[in-house]
């Protein structure tokens, strides 16, 4: 390597991330390091669900009726067209259609936002319908579970945000677009987390 | 190329979607049963394998992360079918005497 590269970090942080790529094929350790914690952190929550789901039948056979399943499909779909907008985003940056990937990285952040929205808008439902964590086990692992997730949407926004502000200061391109594609892998972890919470505390009695 | 790529996305989103309000609508209308749960089950392990393959593109990434992740989408729906339909059984396991 020259040392002209060796004195511009920018270019060997590339080179960095191209090398993950090449090794990975796509994504980076530390994004799937980072993806695997946290499906493991969400498996041990189904776990603590089932166990409690088996120990007391009556309140979690109950406990769907008492929720509201239209928002929960509703940011099911929000959650799967934001995963569909993101993976449009990076298909878009392999052509360098800049304006093309700014968009649906925007998009992307709108349907965070719609989640965030109806989420909250559902613990105000819950809450004057008289449900709150302290109802029953049902509801405490209810809201534990689902809170955990909304935090885990909005980092998902911060990261989202943060790439489209790279995107527009021109960080990215069809050579070098490692950072992009990671930010969009764990937007896709947190809609595959919702695909087991919205059956498994939703529909499933 | 990448036209097919993205109209591959926009097909595999269609059918998300629709999946997503068969799982629902079977939920709601029907009378909770095994089978229902079964249905639901696969559902989950079929919506997790087409975001996997044809969102994340995983396709193109090292097999054992592929493999883990689907993996992931295989033991969990049948960990959750078993747990749902044999309650008795994990009640059994985690009870303390």
């Amino acid at each position: 390597m020259s040392s002209a590269v060796l004195s511009n970090p920018v270019q060997t942080s590339i080179d960095g991330a191209e090398l993950h790529k090449t090794y990975y094929g796509i994504g980076n350790f530390a994004i799937w390091f980072l993806i695997f914690i946290e499906l493991t952190e969400f498996a041990f929550f189904f776990v603590v669900f089932l166990i409690g789901k088996s120990h007391y039948p009556e309140i979690f056979y109950q406990g769907p009726t008492e929720l509201n399943t239209i928002a929960g499909m509703l940011n099911t779909l929000i959650l799967i067209t934001g995963s569909f907008f993101v993976a449009r985003a990076v298909s878009a940056i392999k052509t360098d259609k800049r304006n093309e990937t700014i968009l649906f990285l925007w998009l992307t952040f709108a349907m965070g936002a719609a989640y965030c929205v109806i989420k909250i808008w559902e613990y105000q439902w819950n809450i004057q319908s008289g449900f709150d964590s302290s109802t029953n086990y049902f509801f405490g692992v209810y809201y534990y579970l689902t809170f955990n997730h909304f935090v885990h949407v909005l980092m998902g926004m911060s990261v989202i945000l943060w790439v489209t502000i790279g995107m527009h200061l021109g960080h990215y391109n069809s050579s070098h677009h490692a950072t992009l594609e990671s930010a969009g892998l764990y937007w896709h972890m947190i809609d595959l987390v919702w695909i087991v919470i919205f059956p498994l505390l939703y529909v499933l009695r | 190329m990448l036209d097919r790529e993205k109209n591959r996305i926009n097909f595999y989103w269609i059918i998300l979607l629709a999946l997503t309000l068969f799982a629902t609508f079977i939920a709601e209308e029907a009378t909770p049963s095994n089978f229902i749960v079964l249905v639901i089950c696969f559902t989950i392990s079929i919506k997790g394998r087409l975001v996997i393959d044809e969102f994340m593109g995983l396709r193109e990434a090292k097999p054992i992360i592929r493999y883990t992740i689907h993996s992931y989408f295989i033991l969990l729906p049948v960990f959750i079918s078993i747990c749902v339909i044999f309650p008795e059984f994990l009640s059994h396991l985690t009870t303390i005497k």
